[in-house]
């Protein structure tokens, strides 16, 4: 070293005197990082066209003025411009600039560069998730990816629905999770602040490697891991609030009164005698409750050069909105990775999880009840019934949250580990075995009281009603095994320009159910007490016990293999095959399929001619087309292809009975897993010194084959077929733009917002449908659209109806909904029906602002939804007499009074036909997440021994701008039936406050 | 180079794990389901397994709850709506004024529920159809099968009209799909099916099958079949051959109905229920739907189909049958001696119907209320006396139908001389009226009055009187439901008249 420094004095002694002159300068480029050279960096002279680049061991050489200056650009790294300064040796170091260009990023069954992939795939730091009031960390994921839409779901402990790039199918469309290498359907267990980066794989070049699991797109969670440097340990806590802000404005008991007296009017019906009922309940204020909730969490990550380990634990409780709904859970991550020598390593992990479920309530008893109940009687200890109309249908909303509180004990357990060996060998070979295995248990018993109310019409004996007359108890026990193991042989190389990496291997999978579940009741002895201590299938009458299990198993083998090569990161070319056999069909069926894709990509900003400008840091065309597979039936079918017999419905002759056997339904015998065709093309760039950069991309895909049960004609039950074929394409386009000002305030802002276009291509034969109204699904529209009448005004006179097209229907009177004459012939009849509405939106978006300054940090996140519609379902049905939505007042009750409300009636049939009276705009815009926190000074801090301290205060679903009258405009359901809204739980708005501490 | 010996051993190895992979792979992807048969699992004495999941057919709601309920009696002059009156309006303007929708879930469960059936049927004939040899007892089982086809038929010829025919298996959803059949093609499969259930079913069965199908009951559903069409001398000679050497009805009316009266000698086709404690899932809902609306211990069900003031005064003075047939709100009723709860303005009932009238014992050993343990009558002898009675008349065999009508007022009078003068005379138009009159009273709420006035003509003038003026001659026929047109896209086409 010093000598090396020696004869640089000396040159440039000399050199002093040659200052203007042209100089040979050479030197290494090397990485800031991990001190390797890096090849093909770009070298020019500022001011000049003269220029070079580094060779395989990062040296280069050129010719420059002394005192010129040189200007080193290499993709995913900063600028860095080097004065020459009269040196013949200049040396520089580049580090990996701030863009997410260089980032390794997780896919399938290992990792890669992110400029080596020609796919589109999204990373989102465990970061930006842990601190979030939920505790499932794909909720966070809200409107911060392009493509991928989640709706809410308020309960704690709930799963979001997710849809990747649109609806694919019409059985199951939820995308494959993958958590540390295991393939799985359920992530409950995963703690979010044990995760260090999620990433979501949507195009075919990224899924075809997973094959017959991958055509809904997969999430690949990646849990964290210790750094090399010293220990670390990390606590952080949440505690905070939640609470419904959007209630449903039902009418209080003066306006039920005025409205019901109208309507027994409108009916010929006698008046409604009033006397037992004087109250005024607003029953959605005797449901709710503002819930609690506090997140703990420890990590303990300790790394040397042979040994990585970290631990985390985290213990959640969680209350819903509604009351006595509580959830808790405890998780428990360990890995550990021994580099047992330089081509050796060991590694396993484990994820331990035991959750208490929340007794799951809902709140369409509260939007039914009539308000001029009271919820309770003082003088007899006991809730009350409501009226008579509606009796025996509807049950006091108390006596199920109250009456019926904490009877169900519910535990989820879960233990997901895996071990992994990794040799490498022949420089350039890896191979990798692993197995996971994860075993899930969930252990659950339930207690029904006898249930009594106080019913005040009841004369001549005690005013008590029985609604429950035996108690009962109820166990149940059920265990989900998935066994898999992998083995992988990766090979890497570059052979001069040209740089390849191979994969290939043999995953196997098993998936196996069991369950068991018993009963008894009380029978002719006495009620069982409500004490958990008695609530065992042990208690109670013998001859009432009742019991029953259920099984199934499932197995798939598959070969993979992977190219990613590239030729001077200029020409990328991805390439992947699968080839999957599932225990699902028969060896002579459709036992084995194979799936692939094939992926391109031009970094065009590395060309020459691209070397001179400036403006473009980088730019990237790619474009892949594959065919990915789905193999998700569902509970209803885990054996396709064996048509079970069902010994369900028995034969009875006296009090004998005797066990029937009936088809569950006839199997096609050229059953095949379904299959997405898809492609996209799109452009990923850089530019302003990666300050900006943005993703724009087309993707357009093709369901065939869609496994679908078709509900019978004439009583029949044909089975499961291959017999559908689903379209999803739109446009996903994403920027973020990253800037300092000054040296304190530094801020970035992100977007994103995606198109979809769905349509039903074919569905079995031309004019078949799916109807599950209002849903209906069939060829040339989107899934689940909405069919029925258009409402077009209110008959206002007799006159109006004779003018108008004579309705075969129904007989109209004044008061009801008119409907529009669809086909113009004059008549309104079942051909006057047409799309009212769609429940998949026409574009989704979302963004953030992140502001640094000093010790503070502000962040928001925004999302929306635009053009899908929600069907309003509550309180449609004619069958018992509901409480009134408040938009009911403005009901059509003489000439004039309304031109949309009809009349106050449910004789009127007419009004309660699916039309477009029914349909709400779904559409909305909510400030999804407001952040702000204060990370002290590191200094003020060692004095503690802490290396830092943050707080932060949160808000979530602050406020949401919508159009329905429901709670919530998120609404989920099946893939066929979604969008309609029955009452369905609300989405709180939750306030916490929080701290982060490092150790 | 000096890895090459390196390479071959582990080449060796990981060629040597991959075939033995390879050769339990076939296992490891072998997987039939876990607790459940498959058809392979099948023996051959498996029809009759499938014969009785037919019979449990028979318990859907379409065929044995309240839609049969309602298309079948409360659309008659001897019954309402029922229950209180702001519950179900809509089903009061289709089935008490006639004002037929195309959509109502009431009918559409009917028709799902019939061909159900006759799904269920068809997979037991076409499965013995391919057999080479059937023995006995396969030929037994399809016959029947074929009985409940019949059966499902002829309620739904009796409603629609023109309904399709599926007399196959149906493998493929577009096989179901065939447009309607005419009236004539629909019952000459009934009479097909119901000629071979006739010459195979046995007279009687072993005593673990009480109310299994017998001879007996596919002729007694022969003689209404052509009873509907007119067909006097057939219908006499199936009649008459159920009825045999019986000079009398055993068992007496007030025990019909009644829990220990189930499966009696009077049965001859009876839907069976069964339900207690633990076994809560093979029970029907005829009874609850009709049970009393109450309160409290007298919530014995929804209410609907209750018999009206022109049933009660059809009856002749005396006539025990009144008795056995209406449950009269405001007082004690035989023979339980409960009492029932008048009625109120919010339910104005003063009659249920209480051929559904549980006892109350069996109702607390079973801890329900709702006496889904009931078994529903559909065909029995006093309908079968009657029917021969009928078609006698029209053949001019005055003595026959005298000594029928005898026959069935000598049980209902149960030893008293006093009530119910036999008929005598021999004119006949007024034994016309006489059996007439004595079918309305001895079936009183069993689900025969609205079709019985309607194939004698007579409908309109009927409901007129009784004050049902909503009625057209189209309502004899109810409209096909409009989900099953929309399903069928195009290929089935509703009912002409509406």
């Amino acid at each position: 070293m010093k000598n090396k420094l020696l004869l640089l004095f000396c040159l440039f002694t000399v050199n002093l005197l040659y200052a203007q002159e042209a100089t040979t300068i050479s030197g290494t480029v090397t990485d800031a990082n991990s001190g390797e050279p890096l090849i093909g960096v770009s070298i020019l002279v500022k001011g000049t066209t003269t220029g070079t680049a580094t060779d395989v061991s990062g040296q280069y050489q050129l010719s420059a003025p002394a005192n010129g200056t040189l200007v080193f650009t290499y993709i995913g790294y900063t600028t860095l411009e080097q004065p020459v300064n009269s040196q013949n040796t200049i040396n520089v170091s580049l580090a990996a600039s701030a863009s997410a260009l260089n980032e390794v990023v997780v896919i399938g069954y290992g990792t890669a560069s992110r400029r080596d992939l020609t796919g589109s795939i999204a990373t989102v730091k465990g970061t930006e998730v842990a601190d979030r009031p939920s505790a499932n960390p794909i909720a966070s994921i809200q409107g911060k990816v392009a493509g991928v839409q989640i709706v809410n779901n308020g309960r704690p402990g709930a799963t979001p629905d997710v849809r990747i790039r649109g609806t694919n199918t019409i059985g199951n469309v939820q995308p494959l999770y993958v958590v540390d290498g295991i393939l799985n359907d359920n992530i409950n267990f995963v703690n979010p602040a044990d995760i260090e980066s999620m990433e979501i794989l949507k195009d075919p070049s990224s899924l075809a490697i997973f094959g017959v699991r991958g055509a809904n797109g997969v999430i690949v969670v990646t849990t964290r891991r210790a750094k090399t440097g010293q220990m670390q340990i990390n606590f952080n806590s949440t505690v905070g609030v939640k609470n419904v802000v959007n209630r449903i404005a039902l009418t209080d008991a003066a306006q039920f009164r005025e409205l019901y007296d109208e309507q027994l009017v409108n009916q010929g019906n006698t008046p409604y005698d009033y006397t037992n009922w004087q109250g005024n309940t607003d029953w959605q204020d005797q449901i709710f409750q503002k819930g609690m909730l506090n997140y703990n969490n420890l990590s303990l990550a300790s790394s040397t050069e042979k040994n990585r380990f970290y631990m985390g634990m985290g213990y959640t409780t969680e209350e819903g909105i509604i009351k006595y709904e509580k959830y808790q859970k405890i998780t428990v991550n360990l890995n550990d990775e021994l580099q047992v020598s330089k081509a050796l390593k060991f590694g396993f992990t484990f994820n331990g999880y035991r959750a208490k479920l929340p007794q799951e309530r809902s709140v369409g008893g509260a939007l039914l009840a009539a308000p001029i109940a009271e919820p309770y009687n003082n003088e007899w200890g006991m809730y009350g019934t409501l009226p008579n109309f509606q009796r025996a249908q509807v049950w006091n909303p108390l006596v199920d949250i109250e009456l019926r509180k904490n009877t169900a004990i519910n535990y989820e357990y879960r233990a997901v580990g895996s071990i992994f060996g990794e040799v490498n060998f022949l420089k350039n070979f890896t191979f990798r075995t692993a197995l996971f295995a994860d075993y899930g248990f969930n252990q659950g018993r339930s207690y029904s009281p006898i249930i009594t109310v106080y019913n005040p019409e009841i004369v001549n004996a005690d005013p008590i009603d029985s609604l429950v007359r035996i108690s009962s108890v109820s166990q149940n026990q059920n265990i989900y095994t998935k066994i898999q193991s992998d083995y992988l042989l990766t090979y890497k190389k570059a052979f001069g320009d040209h740089n390849l990496t191979a994969l290939a291997g043999i995953t196997s999978y098993y998936n196996s159910f069991e369950g068991v579940s018993s009963g008894r009741t009380q029978g002719s002895g006495d009620p069982i007490p409500n004490d958990p201590r008695f609530w065992y299938t042990q208690i109670g009458d013998v001859s009432s016990t009742t019991g029953s299990g259920n099984a199934w198993d499932r197995a798939t083998l598959s070969f993979l293999f992977r190219t990613l090569y590239n030729f001077k990161n200029k020409y990328l070319l991805n390439a992947s095959f699968r080839r999957d056999g599932s225990s699902a069909f028969p060896k002579n069926g459709g036992r084995w399929q194979n799936f692939g894709a094939v992926g391109a990509g031009w970094v065009m900003s590395e060309e020459d001619f691209m070397r001179g400008q400036t403006f473009l840091d980088y730019l990237k065309f790619k474009g892949s087309w594959g065919v990915l597979g789905n193999q998700n039936t569902g509970e209803d079918y885990r054996y396709p292809f064996y048509p079970t017999l069902s010994s369900a419905n028995s034969g009875v002759f006296g009090n004998n009975i005797v066990p029937a056997l009936e088809p569950e339904y006839l199997p096609d015998p050229n059953l095949h897993w379904e299959t997405v065709r898809s492609w996209e093309v799109g452009a990923e760039l850089a530019t302003l010194n990666n300050r900006l950069s943005a993703e724009l991309t087309y993707y357009n895909k093709l369901t065939k084959d869609i496994l679908t049960t078709v509900p019978g004609i004439a009583g029949t039950r044909p089975g499961l077929g291959n017999l559908g074929e689903v379209s999803n394409k739109g446009l996903e386009l994403s920027a973020t733009w990253n800037d300092n000002i000054g040296n304190d305030w530094s801020y970035s802002i992100s977007g994103n917002f995606t198109t979809i276009k769905n349509e039903v291509l074919s569905l079995v034969n031309s004019g078949y449908r799916i109807v599950q109204d209002p849903s209906r699904t069939e060829a040339g529209y989107p899934i689940g659209y909405f069919y029925g009448y258009t409402a077009n005004g209110i008959y206002q006179t007799n006159e109006e109806i004779r003018l108008s097209p004579v309705n075969t229907l129904n007989e109209v009177k004044p008061g009801d909904i008119k409907f529009k004459d669809i086909n113009g012939d004059n008549v309104i009849d079942e051909n006057d029906r047409s799309m009212i509405g769609n429940p998949t939106p026409d574009f989704t978006y979302g963004a953030s602002l992140n502001v640094k300054y000093k010790g503070f940090d502000f962040n928001t996140d925004l999302m929306g939804v635009y053009g899908n519609e929600i069907f309003r379902n509550f309180g449609r049905g004619t069958f018992a007499q509901f409480n009134y939505p408040t938009y009911r007042l403005d009901r059509w009750h003489g000439v004039g009074t309304s031109n949309w409300e009809p009349i106050l009636s449910t004789g009127r049939a007419n009004n309660y036909l699916i039309s477009s009276y029914y349909i709400e705009d779904g559409s909305f815009f909510r400030i999804r997440n407001i952040q702000l926190g204060y990370n002290f000074n590191p200094e003020l801090l060692s004095s503690i021994r802490v290396k830092s301290l943050r707080l932060y205060v949160n808000a979530q679903n602050a406020v949401t701008f919508k159009r329905n009258t429901g709670y919530t405009p998120e609404i989920g359901g099946s893939a066929t039936s979604f969008g309609v809204d029955n009452g369905s739980y609300p989405v709180p708005a939750i306030y916490t406050v929080g701290v982060n501490v490092n150790f | 180079m000096k890895n090459i010996f390196n390479i071959k051993p582990r080449v060796l190895l990981t060629a040597l794990t991959f075939s033995l992979a390879l050769s339990s792979c076939d296992d490891f992807l072998e997987r039939k389901p876990l607790g459940q048969y498959t058809t392979e699992d099948l023996t051959s004495g498996s029809f009759e397994s499938q014969v009785f999941a037919a019979y449990a057919g028979l318990r859907h709601s379409g065929i044995s709850g309240l839609p049969y309920i309602a298309i079948h009696n409360i659309r008659s002059d001897d019954a309402d709506k029922g229950s209180s009156v702001s519950d179900g309006i809509d089903a009061e303007n289709i089935f008490d004024n006639f004002q037929y929708t195309k959509d109502f879930w009431l009918i559409n469960n009917y028709w799902t529920g019939h061909y159900n059936l006759i799904s269920l049927s068809n997979n037991v004939i076409t499965a013995v159809e391919e057999l080479n040899n059937p023995d006995q007892a396969t030929l037994v089982n399809r016959a029947e099968a074929k009985f409940l086809r019949a059966y499902a038929y002829f309620n739904l010829v009796r409603t629609f009209g023109e309904v399709p025919k599926i007399d196959f298996r149906v493998t493929e959803q577009a096989q179901a799909n065939v447009p309607k059949a005419s009236v004539n093609d629909i019952y000459a499969l009934i009479d097909a099916d119901l000629q071979e259930a006739a010459a195979v079913l046995p007279i009687s069965w072993d005593v673990r099958f009480p109310g299994r199908l017998t001879q007996s009951a596919a002729k007694a559903l022969q003689a209404k079949t052509f009873l509907y069409r007119q067909n006097w001398g057939a219908a006499l000679a199936a009649a008459q051959s159920v009825i045999g050497n019986t000079t009398s009805l055993s068992t007496p009316y007030d025990q019909i109905f009644t829990e220990a009266g189930e499966n009696s000698p009077e049965s001859i086709f009876e839907i069976q229920a069964v339900y207690t404690q633990t076994l809560t899932n093979l029970g029907v809902e005829y009874a609850q739907v009709q049970g009393v609306r109450g309160a409290g211990a007298w919530d014995l069900g929804w209410g609907w189909n209750t018999p009206n003031e022109s049933l009660a005064s059809a009856f002749e003075t005396g006539d025990p049958r009144k008795d056995v047939t209406l449950l009269y709100s405001g007082q004690v009723n035989a023979p339980y001696n409960e009492s029932v709860p008048p009625a109120t303005a919010v339910v104005p009932r003063p009659y249920w119907n209480k051929k559904v009238y549980t006892n109350p014992s069996v109702r607390a050993a079973t801890n329900s209320r709702f006496g889904q343990w009931l078994n529903v009558r559909v065909l029995r002898y006093g309908d079968v006396v009657l029917m021969a009675a009928e078609a006698a008349n029209e053949l001019g065999q005055t003595q026959d139908v005298l000594k029928y009508l005898e026959m069935v007022r000598s049980r209902a009078r149960g030893g008293n001389a006093a009530i119910l003068p036999p008929v005598t005379t021999t004119n006949k138009a007024e034994l016309q009226e006489a059996i007439r009159h004595e079918r309305r009273v001895e079936l009183g709420m069993e689900n025969e009055r609205f079709f019985d006035l309607v194939r004698w003509g007579i409908a309109e003038q009927v409901f007129q009187a009784a004050g049902k003026t909503g009625y057209q001659a189209r309502n004899r026929y109810l409209p096909i439901p409009q989900p099953e047109i929309d399903r069928s896209a195009g290929v089935l086409v509703q009912n002409p008249e509406y």
